[in-house]
Protein backbone atom coordinates (compact mmCIF):
# COMPACT_ATOMS: atom_id res chain seq x y z
CA UNK A 1 0.00 0.00 0.00
CA UNK A 2 1.18 3.05 -0.43
CA UNK A 3 2.83 5.81 1.98
CA UNK A 4 0.84 8.68 3.08
CA UNK A 5 2.51 11.33 4.57
CA UNK A 6 0.18 13.73 7.12
CA UNK A 7 1.48 16.87 8.50
CA UNK A 8 0.01 17.72 11.58
CA UNK A 9 0.78 20.93 13.88
CA UNK A 10 2.64 23.19 14.51
CA UNK A 11 -1.17 24.93 15.67
CA UNK A 12 -2.38 23.03 18.91
CA UNK A 13 -1.98 19.72 17.52
CA UNK A 14 -3.97 17.67 20.48
CA UNK A 15 -2.28 20.48 22.73
CA UNK A 16 -2.23 23.67 23.07
CA UNK A 17 1.18 24.27 22.50
CA UNK A 18 3.21 24.48 19.34
CA UNK A 19 4.88 21.61 17.35
CA UNK A 20 4.86 19.68 14.13
CA UNK A 21 4.64 15.97 13.37
CA UNK A 22 5.13 14.37 10.24
CA UNK A 23 3.38 11.06 10.49
CA UNK A 24 3.80 8.33 7.58
CA UNK A 25 1.20 6.12 7.20
CA UNK A 26 0.16 3.26 4.75
CA UNK A 27 -3.43 2.07 4.96
CA UNK A 28 -4.61 2.53 8.84
CA UNK A 29 -0.76 1.45 10.14
CA UNK A 30 2.06 3.96 11.49
CA UNK A 31 5.11 3.55 9.54
CA UNK A 32 7.22 6.57 11.54
CA UNK A 33 6.99 10.35 12.51
CA UNK A 34 8.85 13.15 12.12
CA UNK A 35 8.79 16.38 14.36
CA UNK A 36 10.06 20.09 15.00
CA UNK A 37 10.43 21.53 17.59
CA UNK A 38 11.26 25.41 18.36
CA UNK A 39 8.42 27.19 17.89
CA UNK A 40 8.34 28.34 21.39
CA UNK A 41 12.18 28.38 21.70
CA UNK A 42 13.03 31.68 23.39
CA UNK A 43 16.40 31.30 23.96
CA UNK A 44 16.30 31.29 27.75
CA UNK A 45 19.56 29.99 28.58
CA UNK A 46 21.30 32.61 26.29
CA UNK A 47 18.86 35.42 28.17
CA UNK A 48 19.90 34.14 31.55
CA UNK A 49 23.61 35.42 31.24
CA UNK A 50 22.44 38.85 30.89
CA UNK A 51 20.73 39.28 34.16
CA UNK A 52 21.20 38.64 37.66
CA UNK A 53 20.65 35.66 39.93
CA UNK A 54 17.29 37.57 41.25
CA UNK A 55 15.94 38.61 37.96
CA UNK A 56 16.80 34.95 36.53
CA UNK A 57 14.30 33.33 38.82
CA UNK A 58 11.44 35.40 36.76
CA UNK A 59 13.06 34.26 34.00
CA UNK A 60 13.01 30.87 34.75
CA UNK A 61 9.99 30.54 36.21
CA UNK A 62 8.25 31.21 32.78
CA UNK A 63 10.44 28.05 30.99
CA UNK A 64 7.13 26.21 31.77
CA UNK A 65 3.55 27.41 31.80
CA UNK A 66 2.64 23.61 34.21
CA UNK A 67 5.33 23.15 36.03
CA UNK A 68 6.63 26.61 36.71
CA UNK A 69 7.47 25.88 40.48
CA UNK A 70 9.92 23.32 40.43
CA UNK A 71 12.17 24.89 38.20
CA UNK A 72 12.46 27.91 40.64
CA UNK A 73 12.94 25.41 43.05
CA UNK A 74 15.75 23.52 41.34
CA UNK A 75 17.73 27.13 40.38
CA UNK A 76 17.40 28.60 43.95
CA UNK A 77 18.59 25.62 45.50
CA UNK A 78 21.76 25.69 42.79
CA UNK A 79 22.57 28.98 43.79
CA UNK A 80 22.32 28.07 47.14
CA UNK A 81 24.60 25.21 47.03
CA UNK A 82 27.17 27.68 45.31
CA UNK A 83 26.70 30.58 48.20
CA UNK A 84 27.13 27.79 50.88
CA UNK A 85 24.08 28.85 52.42
CA UNK A 86 20.99 26.55 54.08
CA UNK A 87 17.58 27.88 54.01
CA UNK A 88 15.48 27.47 56.80
CA UNK A 89 13.26 23.99 57.15
CA UNK A 90 10.33 25.59 57.03
CA UNK A 91 10.99 27.47 53.42
CA UNK A 92 12.03 23.85 52.20
CA UNK A 93 9.13 22.63 53.50
CA UNK A 94 6.76 25.24 51.25
CA UNK A 95 9.01 24.56 49.21
CA UNK A 96 8.13 20.66 48.62
CA UNK A 97 4.52 21.70 49.32
CA UNK A 98 4.09 23.73 45.98
CA UNK A 99 6.24 21.01 44.01
CA UNK A 100 3.60 18.44 45.19
CA UNK A 101 0.60 20.54 44.52
CA UNK A 102 1.84 21.32 41.12
CA UNK A 103 2.47 17.56 40.73
CA UNK A 104 -0.95 16.83 41.57
CA UNK A 105 -2.72 19.75 38.88
CA UNK A 106 -0.15 18.62 36.68
CA UNK A 107 -1.18 14.97 36.51
CA UNK A 108 -4.57 16.59 36.41
CA UNK A 109 -4.40 18.50 33.47
CA UNK A 110 -2.79 15.61 31.60
CA UNK A 111 -5.16 12.75 32.45
CA UNK A 112 -8.55 15.92 31.43
CA UNK A 113 -6.08 15.98 27.88
CA UNK A 114 -6.09 12.36 27.89
CA UNK A 115 -9.31 11.43 28.79
CA UNK A 116 -10.73 14.30 25.91
CA UNK A 117 -9.15 12.89 22.99
CA UNK A 118 -10.38 9.48 23.87
CA UNK A 119 -13.89 10.77 23.90
CA UNK A 120 -14.54 10.70 27.77
CA UNK A 121 -15.55 14.01 28.42
CA UNK A 122 -17.10 13.68 31.40
CA UNK A 123 -13.15 12.31 33.15
CA UNK A 124 -11.64 15.69 31.21
CA UNK A 125 -14.13 18.24 33.07
CA UNK A 126 -14.44 16.29 36.48
CA UNK A 127 -10.23 16.39 36.49
CA UNK A 128 -10.12 19.78 35.52
CA UNK A 129 -12.47 20.92 38.01
CA UNK A 130 -10.75 19.17 40.64
CA UNK A 131 -7.50 20.68 38.83
CA UNK A 132 -8.95 24.19 39.65
CA UNK A 133 -9.13 23.53 43.48
CA UNK A 134 -5.43 23.31 43.43
CA UNK A 135 -4.72 25.83 41.23
CA UNK A 136 -7.28 28.40 43.59
CA UNK A 137 -5.18 27.03 46.76
CA UNK A 138 -1.87 27.86 45.60
CA UNK A 139 -3.34 30.93 44.23
CA UNK A 140 -4.53 31.86 47.68
CA UNK A 141 -0.86 31.12 49.06
CA UNK A 142 1.38 33.17 46.81
CA UNK A 143 -1.38 34.96 44.43
CA UNK A 144 -0.43 33.40 41.04
CA UNK A 145 -2.43 30.28 39.85
CA UNK A 146 0.61 29.39 36.90
CA UNK A 147 3.40 31.54 37.84
CA UNK A 148 3.76 31.65 41.72
CA UNK A 149 6.74 33.57 42.25
CA UNK A 150 7.40 31.41 45.56
CA UNK A 151 10.80 31.06 45.35
CA UNK A 152 13.50 33.69 46.24
CA UNK A 153 17.01 32.87 46.64
CA UNK A 154 18.04 31.98 50.51
CA UNK A 155 14.22 31.08 51.11
CA UNK A 156 10.60 31.77 50.13
CA UNK A 157 8.79 34.80 49.41
CA UNK A 158 4.87 33.70 50.79
CA UNK A 159 4.56 32.08 54.26
CA UNK A 160 1.91 29.41 55.13
CA UNK A 161 -0.90 31.03 57.83
CA UNK A 162 -2.96 28.74 59.84
CA UNK A 163 -5.69 29.75 57.82
CA UNK A 164 -3.89 28.10 55.33
CA UNK A 165 -3.06 25.38 56.71
CA UNK A 166 -6.86 24.63 57.14
CA UNK A 167 -7.94 25.55 53.84
CA UNK A 168 -5.23 23.57 52.36
CA UNK A 169 -6.04 20.28 54.70
CA UNK A 170 -9.87 20.49 53.85
CA UNK A 171 -9.09 21.29 50.31
CA UNK A 172 -6.82 17.96 49.86
CA UNK A 173 -9.26 16.03 52.05
CA UNK A 174 -11.77 16.71 48.79
CA UNK A 175 -8.99 16.09 46.27
CA UNK A 176 -8.52 12.73 47.99
CA UNK A 177 -12.00 11.89 47.34
CA UNK A 178 -12.18 12.81 44.05
CA UNK A 179 -9.18 10.99 43.14
CA UNK A 180 -10.35 8.22 44.70
CA UNK A 181 -13.68 8.05 43.00
CA UNK A 182 -11.26 8.80 39.53
CA UNK A 183 -9.66 5.38 40.13
CA UNK A 184 -12.75 3.35 40.60
CA UNK A 185 -14.62 5.13 37.36
CA UNK A 186 -10.90 4.24 35.67
CA UNK A 187 -10.95 0.75 37.09
CA UNK A 188 -14.60 -0.41 36.01
CA UNK A 189 -14.63 2.07 32.49
CA UNK A 190 -14.49 -0.71 29.75
CA UNK A 191 -13.88 2.07 27.17
CA UNK A 192 -10.87 3.36 28.88
CA UNK A 193 -8.90 0.20 29.28
CA UNK A 194 -10.07 -0.75 25.49
CA UNK A 195 -8.00 2.50 24.06
CA UNK A 196 -5.29 2.32 26.38
CA UNK A 197 -4.53 -1.32 27.39
CA UNK A 198 -1.39 -2.80 25.12
CA UNK A 199 -1.32 0.36 23.47
CA UNK A 200 2.11 1.53 22.31
CA UNK A 201 4.49 0.02 24.79
CA UNK A 202 7.85 1.02 26.08
CA UNK A 203 10.23 -1.89 26.94
CA UNK A 204 12.69 -1.36 29.52
CA UNK A 205 15.98 -1.49 27.50
CA UNK A 206 13.67 1.62 25.51
CA UNK A 207 13.80 3.45 28.11
CA UNK A 208 17.49 3.13 28.81
CA UNK A 209 18.21 3.88 25.44
CA UNK A 210 16.54 6.49 25.21
CA UNK A 211 17.14 8.08 28.43
CA UNK A 212 13.35 8.58 29.19
CA UNK A 213 12.56 9.83 32.84
CA UNK A 214 9.63 10.09 35.32
CA UNK A 215 6.38 8.57 35.07
CA UNK A 216 6.63 7.51 31.93
CA UNK A 217 10.01 5.48 32.82
CA UNK A 218 8.46 3.93 35.96
CA UNK A 219 5.40 2.67 34.18
CA UNK A 220 7.36 0.54 32.19
CA UNK A 221 9.05 -0.64 35.61
CA UNK A 222 12.52 1.10 35.92
CA UNK A 223 12.32 2.40 39.78
CA UNK A 224 13.73 5.70 39.28
CA UNK A 225 12.19 9.05 41.60
CA UNK A 226 14.83 11.82 42.32
CA UNK A 227 12.71 12.45 45.29
CA UNK A 228 14.04 9.58 46.74
CA UNK A 229 17.31 9.05 45.25
CA UNK A 230 18.75 12.17 44.87
CA UNK A 231 16.87 14.11 47.39
CA UNK A 232 16.92 17.85 47.64
CA UNK A 233 15.92 18.82 51.19
CA UNK A 234 13.28 18.12 52.88
CA UNK A 235 12.10 15.28 50.69
CA UNK A 236 15.19 13.24 52.55
CA UNK A 237 13.23 13.46 55.62
CA UNK A 238 10.02 12.78 53.91
CA UNK A 239 8.49 8.97 53.54
CA UNK A 240 6.92 8.21 50.51
CA UNK A 241 5.93 5.28 48.09
CA UNK A 242 7.06 5.33 44.40
CA UNK A 243 5.00 3.66 41.93
CA UNK A 244 5.93 1.47 39.77
CA UNK A 245 4.03 -0.68 36.99
CA UNK A 246 5.47 -3.16 34.78
CA UNK A 247 3.58 -3.05 31.53
CA UNK A 248 4.56 0.10 30.17
CA UNK A 249 1.76 0.53 28.25
CA UNK A 250 -0.30 3.88 27.98
CA UNK A 251 -2.98 2.44 30.43
CA UNK A 252 0.22 1.62 32.78
CA UNK A 253 1.25 5.72 32.28
CA UNK A 254 -2.37 6.50 33.26
CA UNK A 255 -3.30 4.39 36.23
CA UNK A 256 0.48 5.16 37.41
CA UNK A 257 -0.25 8.68 37.16
CA UNK A 258 -3.44 8.80 39.25
CA UNK A 259 -1.84 6.65 41.68
CA UNK A 260 1.00 9.14 42.02
CA UNK A 261 -1.50 11.72 42.47
CA UNK A 262 -2.73 10.00 45.70
CA UNK A 263 1.06 9.57 46.97
CA UNK A 264 1.16 13.58 46.50
CA UNK A 265 -1.74 14.05 48.34
CA UNK A 266 -0.16 12.53 51.29
CA UNK A 267 2.92 14.36 51.26
CA UNK A 268 1.01 17.66 51.30
CA UNK A 269 -0.50 16.44 53.86
CA UNK A 270 2.36 15.30 55.90
CA UNK A 271 4.06 18.46 55.09
CA UNK A 272 1.39 20.35 56.51
CA UNK A 273 1.41 18.35 59.89
CA UNK A 274 4.84 18.79 60.18
CA UNK A 275 5.41 22.22 58.89
CA UNK A 276 8.73 23.17 61.00
CA UNK A 277 8.19 26.90 62.71
CA UNK A 278 10.53 29.57 61.84
CA UNK A 279 11.83 31.79 59.59
CA UNK A 280 11.16 31.37 55.60
CA UNK A 281 14.36 33.27 54.38
CA UNK A 282 17.77 34.16 55.27
CA UNK A 283 19.49 36.90 53.68
CA UNK A 284 21.58 35.80 50.45
CA UNK A 285 24.04 38.18 49.31
CA UNK A 286 24.23 39.77 45.17
CA UNK A 287 27.75 37.84 44.23
CA UNK A 288 27.57 34.36 44.19
CA UNK A 289 31.78 32.84 44.25
CA UNK A 290 32.94 30.77 41.07
CA UNK A 291 31.86 27.88 41.13
CA UNK A 292 29.74 25.02 39.12
CA UNK A 293 26.83 23.01 40.24
CA UNK A 294 24.63 20.33 39.42
CA UNK A 295 21.21 20.07 40.50
CA UNK A 296 18.64 17.05 39.72
CA UNK A 297 15.07 17.12 40.65
CA UNK A 298 11.45 15.21 40.34
CA UNK A 299 9.51 17.31 38.53
CA UNK A 300 5.76 16.22 37.61
CA UNK A 301 6.95 14.85 34.24
CA UNK A 302 10.43 13.26 35.66
CA UNK A 303 14.01 13.89 36.01
CA UNK A 304 14.81 17.91 35.50
CA UNK A 305 18.72 18.77 35.37
CA UNK A 306 20.37 22.30 35.61
CA UNK A 307 23.92 22.85 35.86
CA UNK A 308 25.05 26.33 36.76
CA UNK A 309 28.27 27.99 36.63
CA UNK A 310 29.10 31.25 38.67
CA UNK A 311 32.51 33.39 37.61
CA UNK A 312 32.31 35.50 40.58
CA UNK A 313 29.78 38.45 39.48
CA UNK A 314 25.75 38.52 40.03
CA UNK A 315 25.10 36.67 36.88
CA UNK A 316 25.87 33.55 36.26
CA UNK A 317 28.27 32.34 33.51
CA UNK A 318 26.14 29.46 32.20
CA UNK A 319 22.81 28.25 32.48
CA UNK A 320 21.88 24.71 31.17
CA UNK A 321 18.47 23.58 31.71
CA UNK A 322 17.37 19.78 30.36
CA UNK A 323 13.68 19.13 30.48
CA UNK A 324 12.24 15.56 31.12
CA UNK A 325 9.84 16.50 28.13
CA UNK A 326 12.77 16.36 25.34
CA UNK A 327 13.74 12.18 26.03
CA UNK A 328 9.86 12.09 26.01
CA UNK A 329 9.73 13.06 22.60
CA UNK A 330 13.09 11.37 21.44
CA UNK A 331 11.25 8.15 21.91
CA UNK A 332 7.87 9.02 20.42
CA UNK A 333 9.10 8.18 16.97
CA UNK A 334 9.70 4.31 18.48
CA UNK A 335 6.12 4.39 20.12
CA UNK A 336 4.45 5.50 16.95
CA UNK A 337 5.65 3.29 14.42
CA UNK A 338 2.80 0.39 13.97
CA UNK A 339 0.29 1.60 15.75
CA UNK A 340 -2.88 2.42 14.51
CA UNK A 341 -3.89 5.66 13.05
CA UNK A 342 -6.52 5.87 16.00
CA UNK A 343 -4.24 5.58 18.55
CA UNK A 344 -2.11 8.46 17.63
CA UNK A 345 -3.96 10.67 19.92
CA UNK A 346 -3.65 8.14 22.78
CA UNK A 347 0.09 7.76 22.61
CA UNK A 348 0.53 11.57 22.21
CA UNK A 349 -1.35 12.76 25.16
CA UNK A 350 -0.05 9.59 26.66
CA UNK A 351 3.61 11.21 26.48
CA UNK A 352 2.60 14.05 28.88
CA UNK A 353 4.57 16.65 26.41
CA UNK A 354 5.05 20.16 27.38
CA UNK A 355 6.61 22.49 24.55
CA UNK A 356 7.23 24.98 25.86
CA UNK A 357 9.68 22.93 28.22
CA UNK A 358 10.88 21.52 25.64
CA UNK A 359 11.79 24.51 23.44
CA UNK A 360 13.04 26.79 25.95
CA UNK B 1 27.84 2.80 42.61
CA UNK B 2 30.28 3.61 45.81
CA UNK B 3 32.50 6.63 45.44
CA UNK B 4 35.52 3.33 45.47
CA UNK B 5 34.36 2.02 42.76
CA UNK B 6 34.36 5.48 40.49
CA UNK B 7 37.97 5.12 41.09
CA UNK B 8 38.01 2.24 40.06
CA UNK B 9 36.28 3.19 37.44
CA UNK B 10 38.88 5.85 36.24
CA UNK B 11 41.56 3.39 36.76
CA UNK B 12 40.01 1.00 34.40
CA UNK B 13 39.76 3.45 31.68
CA UNK B 14 43.00 4.72 31.99
CA UNK B 15 44.61 1.38 31.49
CA UNK B 16 42.39 0.21 28.91
CA UNK B 17 41.18 3.55 26.92
CA UNK B 18 44.00 5.96 27.22
CA UNK B 19 46.46 7.36 29.66
CA UNK B 20 45.85 10.79 29.51
CA UNK B 21 42.23 10.53 31.33
CA UNK B 22 42.05 12.73 34.17
CA UNK B 23 39.68 13.20 36.99
CA UNK B 24 37.86 16.86 37.24
CA UNK B 25 36.59 17.69 40.38
CA UNK B 26 35.26 21.02 40.09
CA UNK B 27 31.26 20.02 40.28
CA UNK B 28 30.84 19.09 43.82
CA UNK B 29 29.10 15.27 44.03
CA UNK B 30 29.52 14.58 40.63
CA UNK B 31 32.56 12.78 39.44
CA UNK B 32 34.13 14.17 36.45
CA UNK B 33 36.23 13.07 33.87
CA UNK B 34 38.47 14.99 31.58
CA UNK B 35 38.48 13.16 28.23
CA UNK B 36 40.48 14.12 24.83
CA UNK B 37 37.66 14.46 21.95
CA UNK B 38 38.32 11.15 20.45
CA UNK B 39 37.98 9.37 23.51
CA UNK B 40 34.80 10.19 24.63
CA UNK B 41 32.99 7.66 22.20
CA UNK B 42 34.89 4.74 23.78
CA UNK B 43 34.86 5.67 27.32
CA UNK B 44 30.87 5.99 27.06
CA UNK B 45 30.92 2.44 25.36
CA UNK B 46 32.85 1.83 28.75
CA UNK B 47 29.86 3.13 30.63
CA UNK B 48 27.67 1.78 29.45
CA UNK B 49 28.96 -1.62 28.51
CA UNK B 50 31.22 -2.25 31.22
CA UNK B 51 29.57 -0.55 34.56
CA UNK B 52 26.05 -0.35 33.31
CA UNK B 53 26.15 3.46 33.52
CA UNK B 54 23.68 3.98 30.38
CA UNK B 55 21.22 7.21 31.28
CA UNK B 56 22.92 10.53 30.11
CA UNK B 57 20.73 13.31 31.44
CA UNK B 58 22.30 16.14 29.47
CA UNK B 59 25.30 17.62 27.07
CA UNK B 60 26.10 20.84 28.23
CA UNK B 61 28.27 23.00 25.77
CA UNK B 62 29.83 26.20 27.10
CA UNK B 63 32.53 28.65 26.63
CA UNK B 64 34.64 30.63 29.02
CA UNK B 65 35.91 33.55 28.73
CA UNK B 66 39.11 33.38 29.69
CA UNK B 67 39.54 30.43 27.01
CA UNK B 68 37.35 31.99 24.33
CA UNK B 69 38.84 29.82 21.20
CA UNK B 70 37.79 26.72 23.10
CA UNK B 71 34.14 24.81 23.75
CA UNK B 72 33.64 22.88 26.59
CA UNK B 73 31.39 19.73 25.93
CA UNK B 74 30.11 18.03 29.27
CA UNK B 75 28.09 14.81 28.70
CA UNK B 76 26.51 14.57 32.23
CA UNK B 77 25.35 10.93 33.39
CA UNK B 78 23.59 9.54 36.36
CA UNK B 79 23.50 6.08 37.96
CA UNK B 80 22.54 7.14 41.61
CA UNK B 81 25.03 9.67 41.53
CA UNK B 82 26.30 11.70 38.93
CA UNK B 83 29.31 11.29 36.62
CA UNK B 84 30.65 13.63 33.77
CA UNK B 85 32.68 13.89 30.71
CA UNK B 86 34.55 16.90 29.82
CA UNK B 87 36.10 17.51 26.58
CA UNK B 88 37.61 20.30 24.98
CA UNK B 89 36.72 20.87 21.49
CA UNK B 90 38.46 23.90 19.10
CA UNK B 91 36.06 26.73 18.34
CA UNK B 92 37.73 27.41 14.58
CA UNK B 93 36.79 23.84 14.12
CA UNK B 94 34.73 21.57 16.62
CA UNK B 95 33.96 18.43 15.47
CA UNK B 96 33.53 15.52 17.87
CA UNK B 97 32.14 12.03 16.73
CA UNK B 98 28.35 11.32 17.63
CA UNK B 99 27.05 9.15 19.66
CA UNK B 100 23.49 8.45 18.94
CA UNK B 101 24.33 4.75 17.66
CA UNK B 102 25.07 3.73 21.19
CA UNK B 103 22.88 6.58 23.19
CA UNK B 104 20.24 6.90 20.92
CA UNK B 105 18.39 9.70 23.45
CA UNK B 106 21.10 11.63 22.65
CA UNK B 107 20.03 12.76 19.18
CA UNK B 108 18.20 15.79 20.58
CA UNK B 109 20.99 16.78 23.02
CA UNK B 110 23.58 16.65 20.11
CA UNK B 111 21.29 18.35 17.68
CA UNK B 112 20.72 21.16 20.48
CA UNK B 113 24.67 21.76 21.00
CA UNK B 114 25.22 21.31 17.01
CA UNK B 115 22.84 24.71 17.09
CA UNK B 116 24.19 26.43 19.36
CA UNK B 117 27.79 26.05 19.40
CA UNK B 118 28.52 25.23 16.00
CA UNK B 119 29.46 21.83 16.71
CA UNK B 120 29.82 19.24 14.54
CA UNK B 121 28.95 15.80 15.08
CA UNK B 122 30.80 13.54 12.68
CA UNK B 123 29.28 9.87 11.62
CA UNK B 124 25.40 10.73 11.79
CA UNK B 125 23.17 10.54 9.26
CA UNK B 126 21.39 13.59 9.50
CA UNK B 127 21.04 17.07 11.84
CA UNK B 128 17.96 18.87 10.85
CA UNK B 129 17.15 21.99 12.55
CA UNK B 130 15.89 21.55 16.30
CA UNK B 131 15.07 25.06 17.96
CA UNK B 132 16.71 27.72 15.59
CA UNK B 133 14.48 28.54 12.11
CA UNK B 134 14.70 26.96 9.19
CA UNK B 135 16.51 29.68 7.64
CA UNK B 136 18.95 30.76 10.38
CA UNK B 137 21.83 32.88 8.99
CA UNK B 138 23.73 34.16 12.08
CA UNK B 139 26.48 32.68 13.94
CA UNK B 140 25.68 30.15 16.39
CA UNK B 141 23.39 32.16 19.30
CA UNK B 142 24.86 30.48 22.30
CA UNK B 143 29.16 31.42 21.28
CA UNK B 144 29.93 34.27 22.85
CA UNK B 145 30.61 37.11 20.19
CA UNK B 146 33.83 39.10 20.07
CA UNK B 147 34.90 41.23 22.87
CA UNK B 148 31.38 40.14 25.07
CA UNK B 149 31.91 39.61 27.93
CA UNK B 150 29.86 37.62 30.52
CA UNK B 151 29.43 40.27 32.98
CA UNK B 152 27.37 42.30 30.19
Amino acid sequence: MNKISIPIGPQHPLIKEPISFNIDISGERVLGCDMRLGYVHRGIERLAIKRNYTQNIHLIERVCGICSHVHTTAYCYGVEKLLGVEIPERAQYIRALMCEMERIHSHLLWLGILAKHIGLDTIFMHTWHDREMVLDSMEVISGGRVTHAVNKIGGVRCDITPDHQDMLLTMLSELRVQVDKLLEVMDHDGSLKARTKGVAPITVEQIKAYCVVGPIARASGVDIDLRRDAPLPPYDRLEFNVITRQDGDAWSRTILRVEEMRESINLCEKILNNLPVGAIEIRAPRKVPPGEVIVRTEAPRGELFYYLRSNGTDMPARLKIRTPTLPALGILPAQLSSIHVADIPVVLAGVDLCIACADR
Amino acid sequence: MESLKMEEIIIILKNEISQSIHLINTIPNDFGIGVSPQYVRPVIEALIHQFKIYHLSAITGQQWVKEPSQIELIYHFWNGKGLSIHTILKRDNPQIPSIIDIIPGADFYEREVSEMYGVRFVNRPNMPPLLLPDDWQGVPPMLLLENEDEQN
